[in-house]
């Protein structure tokens, strides 16, 4: 039977063709519609066509519509826009350094450095440079100006200027550079040709704006940049007609310009005072906390929560949500309350646990300032408390079985092919806050590297770094919050204050407490007294073994006391290695699981 | 697809095919859609398909002689063939109302133009049917 309808639910064009000729059955007149050189099936090309442009440019138009399905970067942001949330700009790292100037001439005693001061540095991506932020003024008595502590931020000052024209309906402020760090932006407004002078704060919410406040508002404009905006004389003051607006911005290369340890100052600072000047510059911190501009992704996930959070800490989500929103140099936060910590519960106090794009712990500076804007936000009686991330790190032994006869790649190259592999999942799901290590994805990626491994065995040892105060008598603990299979630790070699070598320990051949659980099927061994030693190394044939803590393997809880080391030997600090004895390994609290890629163990077995 | 054997021959009047005119011109009595039939319909549907180029028909990159190609070519026998087995191709495989007889390419120096004569028979019929095409630089 003909069908007389046209069946609109197809999108491409041989099914639009294809829905024509089932429509052009249902009559007479025109026959030919089947045959390719036809008058009539040139015809439904075009209409085809014409059909499938529509219906693609509508599929487009209405994808771009909603924050969740939009494409384009603009259309992303013009969504967060209605949120009230301005995408992250690039953020410049920032070091701090000690500039020592000696002058033998200087008439006044004050030597300054002003703002825009440039200093040079490199790393492996190429010389930066970092420019002062405010002007630096000290006076000194002898010939010899040192500058403490000067904060120095990767990028170069620009500066646009605009005149406020009232005749232009809907003026727009659109800052003319890419990258511009918008933490960096200074807003003068100059009015009645220069006898008014004023600079603008930036505003992000009405509350207590009148129509005298001398703010300005900033929000994303198209292509990634951004733009100024200013009151409207009811919330926020709105420039007279004629008025200068001056915005002067730093426009920074994120992350590629952070992890310098060594600057050099590019000018002679010795003109500007008016002197002869010569100057050396010490590092104090490396150059860290630098961020780049906020992804696609990051917008479509921050700007509704962000919205949600209404500018208070008061649930968890509330906290990531703000915290993130704000510290354009924290990648990932964790919070969690005291009330959850078992053992050590901890009520009224909210811990948080950031992580920085760089991988390094927050600066003091930064936590300070993290605390400071939650005291703003949060709940009047909880405490905030800020601790760094702890991380666990994953030694993977993976064995495979490749079956040679399936491909051309030698045991070195299948080899590369499955350390990448780990690589990619330690990117893809490890790295970050409350993620657990699974041991079937896991196994799922190594067996995916190629066609040739036909199977796969993994065993994980965790170690954690331990880093005590070197000359110090103390108690450290640390915890896995994993399950860890008795017997099982060890560590790295350190020095202690009686002159002897030593490692951690749960094992004393001297007095073995091991035995085998028969009440379980899996006969599984238990440590009847679960105590941590301190394993003598210094000589092979002098082994000792000293009673100096506890451990508690349910929850992976380690704990030395009297610990009094003089030096680490093999690391930075302790490396306390354990065999996890579950097959996930889970990232609670402030833990981060990450596996070390430099240390995995992979053998492989051909298939026999 | 497979074709009959053996067939019943239809009268003149029968309109087994039928396409509206390229020109979209109107009856000049009734003022309906102009319309070709059978003979007619298959001829200017061969017609239509020597003409086309390749890559021209949307989505169907396969379909027409692609005649154009032979544009800068040398008017020679070489270039006649290869148009030839071009427009057999494209019949053979575009048209299936037509059994072809035989398809002629020649170069006529003298007018500087390739002839292309296509003797070809309905399906449904034994009727030889020819057409000739000039195919000449316009500029």
């Amino acid at each position: 039977m003909a069908n007389s309808s046209i069946n609109l639910t197809s999108l491409d064009f041989d099914s639009l063709k294809s829905n024509l000729k089932t429509f052009m059955k249902s009559q007479t007149n025109f026959k030919d519609y089947d045959f390719d050189g036809s008058n009539m099936s040139v015809l439904l090309d075009v209409l085809s066509y014409n059909t499938y442009l529509n219906s693609f440019y509508l599929n487009m138009a209405i994808s771009e519509s909603f924050l969740d399905t939009a494409q384009i970067r603009d259309s992303v942001v013009s969504h967060a826009k209605e949120l009230n949330y301005t995408p992250g700009s690039m953020k410049s790292p920032k070091a701090l350094v000690t500039l020592t100037i000696t002058s033998n001439d200087n008439p006044t005693g004050i030597f300054e450095i002003p703002s825009g001061t440039t200093f040079s540095g490199f790393n492996a991506n190429g010389t930066f440079t970092y420019s002062t932020d405010v002007n630096h003024i000290i006076s000194s008595t002898s010939n010899t100006f040192i500058f403490s502590n000067v904060a120095i931020y990767e990028g170069t000052y620009f500066n646009d200027s605009f005149y406020i024209d009232y005749t232009i309906e809907n003026q727009k402020f659109v800052l003319s550079n890419f990258n511009v760090d918008t933490d960096s932006i200074s807003v003068q407004v100059i009015e009645n040709t220069g006898a008014n002078s004023a600079y603008y704060t930036k505003a992000s919410k009405l509350y207590d704006l009148t129509p005298s406040s001398n703010v300005y508002f900033l929000q994303a404009a198209a292509n990634s940049l951004y733009e100024v905006a200013f009151g409207d004389n009811v919330f926020g003051n709105y420039p007279q007609n004629a008025s200068l607006i001056n915005v002067s911005y730093r426009v920074t290369s994120g992350t590629d310009g952070g992890g310098i340890s060594t600057f050099f100052l590019d000018k002679d600072l010795g003109p500007f005072n008016r002197c002869r000047a010569s100057g050396t510059v010490q590092t104090i911190s490396t150059s860290t906390n630098g961020a780049n501009l906020e992804s696609i992704d990051s917008i479509r996930f921050r700007a509704p929560r962000s919205y949600q959070a209404q500018d208070r800490a008061v649930t968890i989500n509330d906290y990531k949500t703000l915290i993130i929103d704000t510290f354009q140099d924290i990648k990932d936060v964790h919070v969690y309350g005291g009330q959850d910590i078992p053992g050590g519960t901890k009520y009224g106090t909210v811990f948080i646990a950031p992580t920085t794009y760089s991988g390094s712990p927050l600066s003091t500076q930064r936590q300070q300032d993290l605390i400071t804007f939650l005291n703003t936000k949060k709940i009047i009686n909880i405490q905030n408390e800020i601790v760094n991330p702890d991380y666990i790190y994953v030694v993977p032994t993976i064995s495979s079985t490749v079956d040679y006869n399936t491909t051309t790649l030698s045991p070195a190259q299948i080899k590369t092919m499955i350390s990448q592999s780990v690589s990619m999942y330690n990117t893809k799901y490890l790295q970050v806050f409350n993620n657990t290590l699974r041991y079937s994805d896991f196994l799922t990626y190594i067996d995916n590297s190629d066609n040739s491994i036909v199977s796969s065995q993994v065993s994980f040892q965790l170690y954690k770094e331990i880093t005590p105060t070197l000359l110090g008598n103390q108690t450290v603990t640390t915890v896995f919050n994993n399950k860890i299979k008795p017997g099982t630790v060890t560590s790295t070699s350190f020095l202690t204050e009686d002159g002897n070598t030593y490692q951690i320990t749960d094992y004393n051949p001297n007095n073995d407490t091991f035995v085998r659980d028969t009440t379980t099927a899996t006969y599984s061994t238990i440590n009847k007294s679960p105590i941590i030693y301190l394993k003598q190394i210094t000589t092979n044939n002098n082994q000792s073994y000293k009673k100096v803590g506890a451990i508690d393997y349910a929850t992976g809880t380690i704990t030395v006391q009297n610990l009094n080391v003089v030096s680490f030997l093999q690391s930075q600090g302790i490396r306390v290695f354990v065999l996890a004895d579950s097959v996930d390994i889970v990232g609670v609290f402030n833990n981060i699981i990450e596996i070390d890629i430099s240390a995995i163990n992979i053998n492989l077995m051909a298939k026999t | 697809m497979s074709r009959a054997d053996s067939f019943t021959q239809l009268s003149d009047k029968s309109e087994q095919f039928s396409d509206f005119l390229v020109n979209f011109n109107s009856h000049p009595m009734t003022g309906a859609l102009g319309k070709i039939t059978n003979e007619a319909s298959v001829r200017r549907s061969i017609m239509n398909l020597i003409s086309t180029n390749l890559g021209e028909r949307l989505f169907q990159p396969n379909v027409g002689g692609d005649v154009n190609k032979a544009l800068f070519e040398p008017l020679d026998q070489i270039a006649a063939t290869s148009i030839r087995s071009a427009i057999f191709k494209t019949i053979q495989y575009n048209e299936p109302r037509a059994n072809i007889i035989e398809v002629t390419v020649y170069p006529a120096v003298d007018v500087n133009s390739l002839i292309v004569n296509v003797i070809f028979s309905l399906i449904n019929t034994n009727i030889p049917i020819s057409i000739n095409v000039v195919l000449k630089r316009v500029r």
